[in-house]
């Protein structure tokens, strides 16, 4: 009896916790991390599992139905075709990978809509959570297999691209990718591997070149990143775009290298404050850190004002959730990616848009939009080999074009299985007034094939 | 905005070396403190307090709207109070059944209740990371000695001396405390003088698990709050509480205070050793004084068994 009252008490304890620990201004939709990404079963909702017809359940949150839901019901004729998401969905990137579940959905709804090869064939999204795990993975394209996954994509991290070719070369399971590390193509690591999205040493050459154009006045660069072999080609690339476009040697003034996930950066802001030098106007500061690291040092230095001594702050790198988690303290931050939602206006990006924040609650990401691309990339590729056979779709890679919601093309290099693709330089920085506090000051739109 | 001086003197760094250096040394301490006391009274090696920590961080960027240093002070008291109930679950549904068990297995249990927190933690706030205003009152910096110094640092160095000076008090001058002493030296000994050594070790969990939580709300403006903070302090709490000499709290106060400082010197004048500074000078001083700087051989000893 004692036990059980103490057992009572304890449940009782933990509920009183749990009730005070919620946050009073924040809902579900606010954090999309629930359960389009939990699950790792196949996205069949119907139209009568309690989602709204915007796609939302009562609750606010998503549900991995939503995005079959808005597609016709297949017919008996039609075939359905499993697209794999692999991704970390449950680890600590979890903040990077959530968007790519919403943008992977609506991919799937549109598509259907749209209809695959006249309506022959219908998308079926089913994830997968490798948790950043290279021995997982084995597990995950086996379980993918078995159900019937011929197509995947997603794939993020470089340890996950390898791993996950590695894990899929004795199977005819196709991989489009979302890695950046320059060394899983030309050659591509296996035959049914290919990436669709920009590498890091395209994204830091567009970066260079736009910073050149439009700050030719800055005469040093701060820097302050993760000391890792890519950290470091982030900047040595940056600046060789920018020395090249500029025709005049770039000068680096202070480099701080810390040790790559380290998240406390007061010994480095504090020295960085100390031994500033020179004019604002001739300064730069290029951070290589990433994630909670970059959210991490722009807390350590706002106290500091260290943020307001720079003419222009760049980062290579996801810099949208940081600032968002920041909100409308973010500061303004040259950011390359392949996609802001705000960079471009046409029918295609207002329909996305729109269908993503009906199911996420915010505005897509550049995660997002690599997810829907590969989406519709596979379908373009099963319409132009007219067959889901594996080998036939990924010969179809060789060479295809598809217009993306940029504006511009993707095009697949049949050699080197790398595409070329629209890139995008924007500022963002953190606005009260703007969806998700993140506004979008600046634009400017490249293609890697021009770099 | 005026650019800042660039003094580079010797002199001038000084300043700006203690207060960085002891500003990252408060939450560490404060951390280390309630391992220490736990380790002390309950010989558990808590691996759980790292998600306390975790969760007080939480529990601020949740509550704390930037407003009034009184708002400040009640989420800080608030993270505090909601992971010393934490505590308390943890304390009488997990160790207080393993105390017969040895320190191995309530390491372990201690580490699967990390991980077991750690899945809570996203239950409850998602697994996005969040950020936490500084308070309105602190924000910026100011200018002392001739160094620019952040006033948050300086609101942690006072804090941290307040808990420091409160723990003194509360261990030598109270009744709990000499309790609390007497268990640490023999369990059975003060059993048998009629101290509630339950009593005791249920309290001394509280005190260690409202500590960490404080410790989380306090560094929360200054770091991205996510499900990796944690991972991230409980180690260097770990090794401030063996410099310091295993259960004592005025150990981990000294060895938190020497770390950093030295880490944030060594930065400064031999940047080269960056991000193994910190377990150099744990190597080194414990080559000199292996028990700690306030600790004694046989509870070292016991610690390394």
């Amino acid at each position: 009896m004692k036990t059980n009252r103490k057992v009572v008490g304890a449940v009782v304890a933990l509920g009183l916790v749990l009730a005070a620990c919620g946050d009073g201004d924040s809902s579900d939709a606010d954090e999309p991390t629930a359960d389009a990404t939990e699950s790792e079963d196949t996205a069949e909702g119907t139209a009568d599992d309690g989602t709204a017809d915007d796609g939302t359940t009562d609750d606010g949150t998503t549900d991995e139905g939503t995005a079959d839901d808005t597609a016709a019901e297949p017919s008996g004729d039609v075939e359905i075709v499993k697209l794999g998401q692999v991704l970390p969905f449950e680890s600590v990137l979890a903040g990077l990978t959530v968007p790519d579940g919403f943008g992977a959905q609506v991919g799937i709804a549109h598509a259907n809509e749209d209809g695959i090869a006249g309506g022959k064939y219908q998308f079926e999204l089913v994830q997968k959570d490798d948790q950043l795990d290279e021995a997982r993975m084995n597990t995950v394209m086996r379980e993918l297999a078995d159900e019937g996954v011929d197509f995947t994509f997603g794939f993020q991290i470089t340890s996950e691209c390898l791993s996950g070719a590695a894990a899929a070369s004795d199977t005819q399971i196709v991989l489009a990718s979302h890695c950046a590390s320059p060394t899983v193509t030309d050659p591509p690591v296996t035959p049914n591997f290919w990436r669709i999205n920009a590498t890091d040493v395209t994204l830091t050459k567009a970066m260079g070149q736009t910073l050149a154009e439009q700050y030719p006045d800055i005469e040093h660069w701060d820097i302050v990143g993760y000391d890792y072999e890519v950290g470091h080609a982030l900047w040595d690339n940056t600046k060789s775009a920018m020395e090249e476009s500029l025709g005049r040697e770039v000068a680096t003034d202070q480099e701080f290298w810390i040790p790559i996930g380290e998240q406390n950066f007061s010994d480095v802001v504090a020295a960085q404050s100390r031994d500033l030098s020179g004019e604002k106007e001739t300064r730069g500061l290029f951070l290589t850190t990433y994630g909670g690291g970059t959210t991490a040092y722009l807390q350590q230095a706002e106290p500091l004002g260290l943020t307001d001594e720079y003419a222009v702050i760049a980062q290579n790198g996801a810099y949208w959730e940081t600032a968002i988690a920041l909100g409308d303290r973010a500061p303004a931050i040259v950011n390359a990616y392949e996609y802001f939602w705000d960079c471009q206006s046409n029918e295609a990006n207002d329909r996305f848009v729109a269908d993503y924040e009906a199911i996420a609650g915010s505005k897509p990401d550049t995660g997002a939009y690599q997810a829907y691309t590969s989406i519709m990339w596979y379908k373009a590729a099963i319409e132009k080999a007219g067959s889901i056979d594996p080998a036939e779709v990924s010969a179809a890679f060789a060479g295809m074009e598809l217009e993306t919601l940029v504006g511009d093309t993707i095009v697949m290099d049949g050699e080197t299985h790398q595409a070329t693709q629209p890139l995008t330089i924007a500022q963002l920085v953190g606005d009260a007034d703007a969806p998700d506090q993140v506004g979008i000051e600046s634009c400017a739109i490249t293609h890697s094939r021009d770099l | 905005m005026t650019p800042i001086d660039n003094t580079g003197d010797l002199v001038d760094d000084i300043f700006p070396i203690l207060v960085t250096g002891t500003a990252q040394g408060v939450p560490l301490f404060v951390i280390a403190s309630g391992l220490t006391l736990i380790y002390g009274v309950m010989h558990v090696l808590n691996f759980a307090h790292g998600a306390y920590f975790m969760i007080g961080a939480f529990v601020f960027a949740g509550r704390f709207t930037n407003d009034s240093f009184l708002q400040y002070l009640l989420v800080v008291l608030l993270a505090g109070v909601i992971v010393a109930v934490v505590g308390v679950l943890c304390e009488v549904l997990v160790f207080r059944r393993l105390y017969g068990a040895g320190s191995q297995v309530s390491l372990l249990a201690a580490f699967a209740l990390s991980l077991m927190l750690e899945g809570a933690t996203r239950m409850v706030w998602g697994g996005i990371p969040r950020t936490a205003y500084y308070p309105d009152t602190f924000r910026g910096a100011t200018e002392l000695f001739g160094a620019r110094v952040s006033i948050y640092d300086l609101v942690l160095i006072t804090v941290g001396l307040a808990i420091a000076v409160g723990l003194f008090v509360l261990i030598r001058l109270t009744t709990f405390g000499r309790q609390m002493r007497a268990v640490a030296q023999d369990r059975t000994m003060a059993l048998a003088l009629g101290v509630r050594s339950k009593r005791i070790a249920t309290m001394v969990f509280v005190l260690g698990a409202f500590l960490a939580g404080a410790a989380g709300a306090l560094t929360a403006p200054t770091t991205s709050i996510d499900l990796g903070l944690g991972g991230s302090y409980i180690i260097p709490a770990f090794a401030v509480i063996i410099v310091g000499g295993v259960g004592s709290v005025e150990g981990a106060l000294i060895a938190s205070l020497v770390l950093n400082i030295s880490e944030s010197a060594l930065f400064t004048y031999a940047p080269v050793l960056s991000g193994f500074s910190f377990y150099l000078i744990v190597a080194v001083i414990l080559m000199v004084r292996p028990q700690g700087l306030f600790g004694g051989h046989a509870r070292t000893a016991g610690l390394a068994r």
